[in-house]
């Protein structure tokens, strides 16, 4: 299955089974809503429809998934659309009552990029809050303990943490690409290096186990699996550094790149901590946080394909789009 | 995949998924197995001792019977 069907964030920060997630949606943030608030403004037909609001009262805007689907076919095309498809749809916030379709043909192709990369940097900060709670996961129990294999990782996050607070804009870019350089090489190392294949080499039936060179097997299982656990919090922590550091360049489709080049080895890394799972006493508190881990623990870079089948969804209040009377 | 047999303490059964052909979980076969290894330790220890004893009391014996003769 997908590393996408796998996990899905819940409001609570829980995280559950892709089946029962809502339909696609995005969703904004706080700080992106403002934003999108500001090119919904910039729209005539939206401020004249929230002109004819009631005060007080919270709306929805909903983005159809084709708007998102024209901005990425190329906005070129924009002029020659009249059918209603390109609009959003104003909606009651709490009764879901239609109000009123507002037709985005007027849009700029300027104003359509800005939210289309609105969009991809919504859902970049999605994938981060995902792998954030992947990370307190595993951290909670490997809390207090030292991982020498973080060593390259824990650098670039330093490198990435001195480019967040560099004032020169020229600086920040180049130590940001430096920790994305240190940032990826630590995770393809690691990688490479975490010797996974033991759980191969166990003996699986019976006899074997009873002739086996390892008295107790359990405990043999568990010194090497603390290992491997450690190593894939490091490959956690540098992929959720890495979408942070690529979103500020904004640069989705190196992100994009940097994830393909890993993904199948990191796929075999997963199945294979599925497998350590079995071997781990069902009351470990090991337990859930391995399940977490074979469950994905590299960002899915599919989230950032689907954003034009998503549908934009954004509550507002009239006066936010659109100035009272008299004001 | 199947999951495996064993009921835990609190009454639930283990959650672990088996091996093909194997009606336990890797982690409580070879729990089972280790707990086997420590029976036939603790067997095989009896019996060295038990041999032990034995060839005390021949020794022993043998003294005694060789000193009356």
């Amino acid at each position: 299955m997908p590393n996408k069907d796998n996990i899905v964030i819940q409001p609570d920060g829980e995280i559950i089974s892709h089946t029962a997630s809502q339909p696609d949606a995005i969703v904004f943030d706080e700080e992106k809503r403002q934003k999108l608030i500001q090119i919904l403004r910039q729209i005539p037909a939206i401020v004249d429809v929230a002109k004819r609001l009631s005060e007080g009262k919270t709306y929805k805007a909903i983005i159809a998934p084709e708007a998102l689907e024209r901005i990425k076919e190329g906005s070129a095309r924009l002029d020659k659309i009249d059918n209603g498809l390109l609009s959003t749809t104003i909606r009651d916030a709490k009764t879901g009552r239609f109000i009123d379709r507002v037709n985005l043909k007027e849009v700029t192709p300027d104003l359509l990029s800005s939210l289309n990369q609105l969009a991809t940097q919504q859902t970049l900060a999605n994938i981060v809050h995902r792998l954030e709670i992947l990370d307190e996961k595993i951290n909670d129990v490997l809390q207090g303990q030292t991982n020498d294999r973080l060593a390259e990782v824990e650098s670039g996050i330093h490198i990435y943490e001195q480019a967040i607070v560099a004032s020169n804009p020229d600086v920040r870019r180049e130590l940001l690409v430096s920790a994305m350089q240190q940032l990826n090489d630590g995770r393809t190392r690691l990688i490479k290096s975490t010797n996974i294949s033991f759980i191969d080499k166990l003996p699986r039936n019976r006899l074997g186990k009873f002739f086996s060179r390892y008295w107790d097997i359990n405990k043999h299982v568990q010194s090497k699996a603390e290992l491997v656990w450690k190593e894939a919090h490091a490959i956690v922590k540098a992929s959720r550094y890495l979408v942070i550091a690529y979103s500020a360049l904004n640069e989705p489709d190196s992100l994009r790149v940097s994830l393909e080049q890993v993904e199948s080895e990191v796929k075999f890394f997963q199945d294979k901590m599925g497998e350590i799972v079995n071997w781990l006493s069902p009351t470990s508190n090991w337990r859930e946080s391995l399940t977490t881990i074979s469950q994905g623990v590299l960002p899915n870079i599919r989230d950032l394909d689907d954003i034009s089948q998503k549908t934009i969804i954004v509550e507002f209040q009239p006066k936010e789009i659109a100035p009272p009377e008299g004001v | 995949m199947k999951t495996c047999k064993e009921i835990l303490l609190d009454g639930k059964p283990c959650p672990n998924q088996v091996d093909e052909g194997q009606e336990y979980c890797p982690f409580h076969l070879a729990d089972q197995d280790a707990k086997a290894k420590k029976k036939f330790s603790i067997a095989a220890g009896a019996v060295t001792v038990l041999g032990l004893v034995a060839t005390g009391i021949y020794k022993v014996a043998k003294f005694v019977v060789s000193k009356k003769l």
